[in-house]
């Protein structure tokens, strides 16, 4: 074990950055805070319970696959999402989205349920094309939004930020009975999958 | 660094409020600190120059925050696809992660400054806002790439490191594309 003590000299860094995070002097553009702007954008990702779940379970599958895809998965997604997103802003008509998103929950739920050991190929391509469709999704409200930019910003870091949560859960995989819990997850993120996907109109 | 972050978070420290003859300096600061897409350049040369080693912290850093200053002057004349561009470059490299080769690194800087005095957005340019830019782009990129090189030499660090820029650069990308789309679409940034 290499325990290392951590530099006095990063922790005044981070320290000064902190403070400086706090600084009355960022508030100087408020447009960016109201409505349609940056926590618009954060809350956008985490107000949808299909689109937490997937992101979620991107990290979750990718900690359980391991290297590389532990962090191709997270690299992959919102590159690919941009495509979704640009279609979006263009207008380009992308049918069953909505239904696709929430097959996306199902579908990774699933992979994790299963464990499955996807070849990398396959693991950036079912993931990116998820990507598109959650993309698209975003970039079709970016336009209407107040702060458009600060907007775009802040979905990208949350979308981000649950792939990091999904990595920390997917850390369990290491510990005695991680798999298995794990594996209890996908199956009730599937689940979930399933009920939004159910009261969709035209599917059941 | 500390003691200033404290001045700067104190109430009196409004970017549009105090400061007298020195507004203009904190305005471009403000500015810059506030627009999106500068962040992102500025994140995404962080990220991309992760594994510069001394003294590109401080050459990185000054070639950064001199073309910031250029781009917040340049910023009506430059094509408004300038700031997406620069970012999404700095992000691609921070996906890749590619070993620090001189030649890149400066021209890494020089799109990253650019990028983000350009998309600093302030109504009317001027030297001292350019000059207030340019210094937060200098001590960021310096103070953060002295940061990344003064970590431990941990193995499992460095390899959570080698992968958070991955991750990070592919954020930078996507909101540098994001924007210049929105940019495209609606002719400006």
């Amino acid at each position: 074990m290499d325990r290392q003590i951590p530099d006095l000299r990063l922790i005044k860094i981070f320290v000064g950055l902190c403070l400086l995070s706090l600084s009355p002097a960022l508030r100087a553009h408020t447009e960016g805070v109201g409505a349609g702007g940056f926590f618009s954008g954060v809350m956008h990702p985490i107000s949808g319970l299909d689109h937490v779940l997937a992101m979620v379970a991107v990290g979750i599958w990718g900690a359980a696959l391991g290297r590389p895809l532990l962090w191709a998965l997270p690299v992959t997604f919102p590159l690919l999402m941009v495509g979704g997103g640009v279609l979006g802003i263009a207008g380009v008509p992308l049918p069953f989205v909505e239904h696709g998103i929430a097959a996306s929950v199902v579908v990774l739920g699933l992979a994790i349920l299963a464990a499955w050991r996807a070849p990398v190929p396959i693991a950036l391509a079912v993931v990116g094309f998820f990507g598109v469709l959650h993309g698209y999704a975003h970039g079709l409200e970016l336009p209407e939004s107040a702060a458009p930019a600060q907007y775009a910003a802040g979905f990208v870091i949350s979308t981000g930020l649950l792939h990091l949560t999904g990595i920390a859960l997917g850390a369990l995989h290491n510990l005695p009975k991680g798999r298995e819990v794990l594996r209890a997850g996908g199956a009730a993120i599937a689940a979930a999958g399933v009920w939004i996907l159910s009261g969709m109109p035209g599917v059941v | 660094m500390t003691l200033a972050a404290g001045v700067l978070a104190h109430d009196p420290a409004l970017a549009h409020e105090a400061f007298g003859g020195g507004k203009p300096l904190f305005s471009g600061a403000a500015h810059l600190l506030t627009s999106p897409l500068s962040l992102a350049a500025m994140v995404g040369l962080l990220a991309s120059m992760a594994d510069a080693k001394d003294p590109w912290p401080i050459i990185a850093g000054a070639i950064a925050g001199t073309l910031a200053a250029v781009g917040v002057m340049l910023s009506e004349a430059l094509a408004y696809w300038t700031g997406p561009a620069g970012a999404i470059l700095v992000g691609l490299v921070a996906v890749a992660g590619p070993k620090p080769v001189p030649w890149a690194m400066a021209a890494l800087s020089c799109a990253a400054g650019l990028s983000a005095g350009s998309s600093a957005q302030l109504d009317v340019p001027t030297w001292p806002a350019a000059l207030g830019a340019g210094t937060v782009v200098f001590i960021t990129t310096a103070a953060g790439l002295a940061a990344f090189d003064a970590l431990p030499a941990s193995a499992r660090l460095q390899s959570a490191v080698a992968m958070a820029r991955r991750i990070t650069g592919a954020w930078v990308v996507a909101i540098g594309a994001l924007l210049g789309a929105l940019a495209v679409k609606m002719g400006t940034l």
